[in-house]
């Protein structure tokens, strides 16, 4: 009988181990996912460009349900991950984002952040742009395969799946003229979430073709956002100004340093 | 130009400084503090909207019915949103926006982590329930 309740003790004391083992494995590789999964993607962003720098002036308009916000200014993107955005309207913003750190600055009230993220944060404009100059789309990299492709009159189609994750990945749907990208559409897998854009206007910077209007519609279950973003006055691999290689926030700034 | 002149200008000149420091001075206060708080206002509501579109609550209830405790305390990671959200962005909506959408989803994960352990915890305990009844039905 003593033997017996020893017994199921020793097994209730086993599968608790046992519990506690597993939840601090899953903790493990969860923390491991999540981690490793930010940094490839960041590496697989910064690493694709065919050019050293890139700079030009910026027009970007986003219409959501209730209002149309227009931002104005000028890029500055140095490869691999670093951008620098002055923003001339509706106010004087300095964004300079630089691997997995934000800084905004604001030089007519002196105001300062710094914004700490865990990852690399997703530069504006750049993976766009980028995108439009590779075949694929740097779908490739990221595990994507052709399944289907056809010609609509003079327009190559072609639709790209992720086997490994079978439809939890979405779809997407690449539409190429004269081998320029014409339109990239993603399909979520929740039938819902749509996010397509337009690549329009393209033109010959050295030995590159940019766009230099890329229009994206965003539709989600709950929103809807488009944004348009304008591009002109494209320079590539050029040296950018002293004061925007130097620049630092004004010593005498307080800047205000958060985590997101 | 006489005496009377003057005093009569110059008390014109007091009455509008008055005017301008008792009534349109507050109004314009007034308005700046509100428009700083509309700009907050609406940072908070983009905030909002945003972390709910970047987090899913159904993976991170996943989390805590797996990972239990362990997985609420992942749920306390943070998030990178765009940077494109604070463009063009006054710092009121930059400070607002920041703080708002890592409360949301915190608030989010949490909520949603700490339902899916203390479901994990229950059928933990109806499965040790059934340990022990077994167990005790057998030293019977």
């Amino acid at each position: 009988m003593t033997t017996l309740v020893y017994l199921s003790n020793f097994i209730m004391l086993f599968s608790l181990s046992a519990l506690i083992t597993m939840q601090l494995s899953f903790f493990l590789i969860v923390y491991i996912i999540i981690n490793l999964s930010g940094s490839i993607f960041a590496q697989t962003v910064s690493m694709e460009t065919n050019f050293s720098s890139l700079s030009s002036s910026i027009t970007q308009i986003i219409q959501s349900d209730s209002e149309v916000d227009t931002v104005k200014g000028k890029f500055y993107f140095s490869a691999p991950n670093k951008i620098f955005l002055q923003i001339d309207y509706p106010l004087s913003q300095i964004m300079i984002i630089d691997g997995n750190i934000t800084t905004i600055y604001y030089p007519k009230s002196e105001k300062a952040f710094e914004l700490t993220s865990q990852n690399n944060v997703l530069l504006p404009v750049i993976p766009g742009l980028t995108g439009a100059l590779k075949p694929d789309y740097g779908l490739s990299q990221f595990g994507f395969n052709i399944t289907a492709q056809t010609f609509v009159s003079d327009t190559l189609v072609s639709t790209w799946h992720h086997p490994e994750s079978g439809n939890k990945a979405g779809s997407f749907t690449l539409k190429h003229h004269d081998d320029l990208l014409q339109s990239a559409l993603y399909q979520a897998h929740d039938g819902f979430t749509t996010i397509e854009t337009k690549y329009k206007q393209y033109k010959s910077v050295d030995s590159f073709i940019f766009p230099a209007v890329m229009q994206t519609k965003n539709i989600t279950l709950k929103t809807s956002r488009a944004e348009t973003v304008l591009l002109d006055d494209f320079k590539v691999n050029s040296k950018f100004p002293e004061d925007i290689l130097n620049f630092q926030v004004p010593e005498h700034v307080h800047i205000e340093k958060r985590k997101w | 130009m006489n005496l009377s002149t003057v005093r009569k200008s110059t008390l014109g000149a007091i009455v509008v400084m008055l005017c301008v420091s008792m009534v349109f001075a507050p109004v314009s206060a007034e308005l700046f503090a509100a428009t700083i708080t509309q700009d907050a206002t609406q940072a908070c509501a983009d905030a909002n909207q945003q972390a709910t579109s970047d987090v899913s609550g159904g993976t991170w209830f996943a989390i805590g019915c797996l990972g239990g405790l362990i997985g609420w305390l992942i749920a306390q990671m943070e998030s990178n949103p765009p940077a494109t959200q604070l463009l063009g962005k006054s710092p009121e909506y930059v400070a607002s926006y920041t703080d708002c959408y890592r409360a949301k989803t915190k608030s989010i994960k949490s909520k949603s982590a700490i339902t899916g352990c203390l479901v994990g915890a229950g059928v933990q305990v109806v499965l040790y329930a059934i340990l022990i009844g077994s167990s005790s039905n057998t030293t019977n």
